[in-house]
């Protein structure tokens, strides 16, 4: 099949054609030339033949003047026999002046005439050198000549046959030479002037095959070499239009993964939302609930320690539905001054104690940190998923973990191996890396780290990693890891950080705040008006008003609430009021308040973040926010904030 | 009428006098070299007329004619055929040059006079002396050439040399005479006879004296270069002057019965150096 591709390709080829027509016309060219020549050469040699004949003849009969002329016959006979020893000589004739037969030889073999022979007669006259005696004695110069007799010999046709076939043979096989000659020439011609133009069809082929990269030689000047040198242009034009197609076509990818990425983080974002908001709903309700219980019960009694440990594991819960709302970049991300180094000094004490035997921490901290703005709970959660997924991948086995702190520099070159789609401006940056060599990862894996709930371990959830991506994000860093299975994982978190920031003087670790369950300071008074559309929130919520020093009266929605504002406008010292309830939301509901009375003192709770709520508020902010499951103290201090600016 | 009568006769009278308007009738053969250089040897007195015909420029001249009209007081004829020409004339003088059959047509010709073309047998005699040959083959006609041949014998027992001959009447005749003196001659004497010499047996003589090795004397330089040895070459204007001498003396009125035919004189001998070499010949 390929032999037979390549036939066709071969016989259809510029090539074929012309040494087609080149070998064709030099055969016929040869055909013409060898008839000529044969032609040419027979009729030479029968011309020479006659020739060498008619010149015998002449000879013979020169030589035979004296003889003829005194009639000596014996001597004509000797001389005839004398000229027909020569070979093929088929007949001597002497004749008189009138014709009449004087001798006649044939050679030994030959009996008479026959008809396939050629002859030649010459005429035997006088000399015509020399002068008759008149002549000589006058000076005359006229010359008589006078005609004595006739020669004429015969000669057989089969030698002339023989050189003319040797003629034809020698022809016919120059010929063949001279056109095998020609053809091979014009062969090795052809492929040589061909070679540029085979050279431009393989490269114009293996452009059409999409290999833009692929250049022509240019071994000549001539046309296939200027054409080639314009496909190469073109080809290079291609390239570069291929490149940017590329390019386009990867921007044009990476945008539709960011579409897809933003639009996936919306749902989630939406969905996340939705189960925050009612979890943190329902959380409230049983934390307020718990806390409200245990106030009526010793510390040191067994139900009291029930109540802690459901109050412990609520909020457990209220975490998980934060980290979900970090992921989304929802969470709630109070920015504040941090020392860096602290935060991973005090973390890596935990991990110290709570890891096995076989991890070792070391610690590589710069001193030249400065302080960085973040969220010191969200920075503590990266610190911690970070060192413990550190530690369970080296599992058992005996292994390090390397914390490293210091100042980077990064261009937007540096910043575009981020794996956050969003990228940082450049400049410098506060890093945080934590490296183990633990099992390492695959590709397969790294591909999917921060997908929320991917794990890969048993007991996971899968929304470690996935905060960890959200809480940079939301602090506007950049993410890098570098793993490699059975070798280990180095993550690197950069965090920006202004120019010519001091570094952190202090290390010392910040005394924690505690939030013991205490009975509120009764400094409180007034009226407080209660608002949620959830009836056991808003039991609660009274509940913890009430035990702040207030009286307190409630409304179930927006409207009820700016109803009851307005029928105790003066009254009311603080309004508690719930963001999202039917009828009207506590965003509109706020503004009728303010409508009605400017300086009016309104707490939003929420189980969104103060973020949220701050991109949705177009006209004057609530006084404070509290953002459920809250506790009584936290209620305590933010009602506290607000009413005595606190 | 006796005016018309007397002009008639005066007439008759007067026009052959305006015919023998010339005295001599140069009558030649053909326009030829060799002729012309005769008549150079000629001065023809101015008192003399003359008018010239040469036969070769008509096809037909009636010869005999011309001189019963015009009367010439001399003919000259140059050359054979002239000579030929004029055989039937016998009232007026004839003077021939450069004509072989003078001797012939002298027999029956009284009238005829004048310069023959061979030479003296002396002169070829001392030639052969110079040769050192003893014994000289000829061929000959007699009825052409017993004269000479009388002459040469003569010659020839003066010098002691002996003259082998052999007589032909016809030319086919020579060859086979040729291959009877073979190794009986010491040289060959080719006489001006064109019975014995002739254009198909010229060539045997030369054939003859080149395969037995003996030297043959001619009579023209065109020979030397075909194989002659030697040959005596005439002096064709002192012919002429031989002949003016004789026209001179005719016209004054002397007797064509004083002027015989005599020999040329002036003639010459020449050799072909490198014939005499390959033939030991002493040279001259």
């Amino acid at each position: 099949m390929i032999q037979n591709k390549r036939w066709s390709n071969f016989r259809n080829s510029f090539q074929f054609k012309l040494f087609s027509i080149f070998s064709i016309l030099t055969f016929l060219i040869s055909c013409l030339l060898c008839i000529l020549y044969i032609v040419s050469e027979t009729n030479k040699t029968r011309h020479n033949a006659n020739e060498l004949l008619k010149l015998r003849a002449t000879q013979l009969a020169t030589s035979i003047r004296l003889p003829l002329y005194g009639g000596d016959n014996d001597l004509l006979r000797q001389l005839a026999e004398q000229a027909a020893q020569t070979p093929t000589t088929h007949a001597v004739i002497i004749s008189a002046q009138d014709g009449k037969v004087i001798v006649e030889v044939f050679p030994k073999g030959q009996t008479g005439h026959s008809a396939d022979v050629i002859s030649q007669t010459a005429e035997v006259r006088s000399n015509p050198l020399v002068d008759s005696v008149e002549s000589a004695m006058t000076g005359n110069t006229d010359k008589p000549d006078t005609r004595l007799g006739f020669v004429r010999i015969e000669q057989e046709r089969a030698d002339l046959s023989h050189a003319l076939h040797k003629v034809i043979v020698l022809s016919i096989s120059m010929a063949i030479v001279f056109w095998l000659s020609v053809t091979l020439l014009c062969h090795l011609v052809l492929r040589r002037v061909t070679r540029s133009f085979n050279v431009l069809v393989q490269g114009v082929e293996t452009m059409q095959n999409g290999n833009f990269s692929a250049r022509i030689e240019i071994s000549s000047d001539d046309e296939p070499g200027r054409a080639a040198r314009a496909i190469n242009n073109l080809a290079a034009a291609l390239q570069q239009s291929s490149a940017e197609n590329s390019r386009l076509q990867d921007e044009r990818m990476n945008i539709e993964r960011q579409m897809l990425n933003a639009q996936k983080l919306e749902s989630l974002g939406v969905m996340a939302g939705g189960i925050a908001h009612d979890y943190n709903n329902l959380l409230q309700s049983i934390l307020g609930n718990i806390e409200m219980a245990s106030l009526k019960l010793k510390a040191d009694t067994e139900p009291f320690e029930f109540l802690a440990n459901a109050t412990k594991s609520g909020k457990h819960a209220a975490q998980l539905t934060n980290m979900m709302l970090t992921y989304i970049s929802k969470g709630h991300i109070i920015k504040k001054e941090l020392n860096l180094n602290e935060l991973v000094q005090e973390n890596s004490e935990m991990l110290r104690t709570a890891a096995t035997a076989a991890v070792s921490i070391e610690l590589a901290l710069s001193e030249e940190l400065p302080l960085v703005m973040a969220d010191e709970a969200h920075l503590q959660q990266v610190v911690m998923n970070l060192i413990t997924n550190a530690a369970e991948s080296i599992d058992k086995h005996p292994g390090l973990i390397k914390l490293s702190t210091g100042i980077q520099r990064c261009d937007q070159a540096c910043l575009n191996a981020s794996l956050l789609s969003e990228k940082p401006e450049p400049g410098r940056f506060a890093f945080l890396e934590v490296s183990d060599n633990g099992c390492g990862m695959n590709k397969d894996t790294l591909d999917h780290i921060f997908d929320p709930f991917f794990t890969t371990k048993f007991t996971g959830r899968g929304l470690g990693m996935s905060a960890v991506m959200g809480i940079i994000r939301g602090h506007h860093g950049a993410l890098f890891v570098e793993s490699e299975p059975g070798k280990g994982t180095t993550f690197k978190a950069l965090f920006p950080i202004p120019e010519n920031t001091p570094p952190a003087m202090s290390m010392k670790a910040a005394p924690s705040s505690h939030e013991a369950s205490t009975l509120p300071e009764q400094s409180l008074s007034g009226i407080a008006l209660v608002v949620d559309d959830e009836k056991l929130v808003l039991k609660i919520g009274v509940k913890m008003v009430t035990l702040c020093g207030f009286t307190v009266i409630t409304a179930c929605d927006g409207a009820e609430a700016v109803a009851t504002f307005k029928e105790h406008a003066d009254e009311i010292a603080v309004v508690l009021m719930d963001l999202t309830m039917p009828n009207m939301d506590g965003l509109t509901a706020m503004s009728e308040i303010y409508r009605i009375r400017p300086d009016a003192k309104i707490i939003l709770s929420s189980g969104f973040n103060e973020d949220e709520l701050g991109e949705r508020i177009t006209g004057q902010p609530p006084a404070g926010f509290i953002r459920k499951p809250y506790s009584l103290n936290a209620l305590k201090e933010e009602i506290r904030r607000v009413t005595q600016g606190s | 009428m006796r005016r018309l009568i007397l002009f008639i006769v005066a007439l008759a009278i007067t026009l052959p006098t305006l015919a023998h308007a010339y005295d001599v009738l140069l009558l030649q053969s053909r326009r030829d070299p060799g002729y012309e250089e005769v008549l150079k040897g000629f001065t023809f007195d101015q008192n003399h007329t003359l008018r010239k015909l040469v036969l070769a420029d008509y096809a037909e001249v009636d010869v005999v004619r011309i001189v019963r009209e015009e009367r010439p007081r001399l003919i000259l004829v140059v050359g054979d055929a002239a000579l030929t020409a004029t055989r039937t004339i016998r009232n007026i003088p004839i003077v021939s040059v450069m004509a072989l059959g003078i001797h012939t047509q002298k027999a029956s010709q009284p009238n005829l006079t004048g310069v023959g073309m061979s030479t003296e047998p002396d002169q070829y005699i001392s030639t052969f002396q110079t040769m050192k040959t003893r014994r000289i083959g000829v061929i000959y006609n007699p009825a052409k050439s017993a004269w000479y041949l009388h002459l040469a014998r003569k010659a020839a027992e003066e010098a002691g040399i002996q003259l082998v001959t052999r007589e032909v009447s016809a030319p086919r005749e020579t060859i086979g005479q040729l291959t009877t003196l073979a190794d009986k001659v010491d040289a060959l004497w080719m006489l001006p006879d064109s019975t014995a010499v002739t254009i198909e047996s010229i060539e045997a003589y030369f054939h003859f004296g080149q395969q037995h090795a003996v030297p043959v004397v001619s009579f023209a330089p065109n020979y030397l270069g075909l194989g002659a040895a030697a040959i005596v070459e005439l002096d064709r204007v002192y012919i002429g002057r031989q002949a003016d001498a004789m026209v001179s003396q005719l016209l004054k009125g002397s007797a064509i019965a004083n002027f015989p035919v005599i020999f040329p004189k002036g003639s010459t001998v020449k050799t072909n150096p490198s014939v005499l070499k390959h033939l030991s010949t002493p040279q001259f």
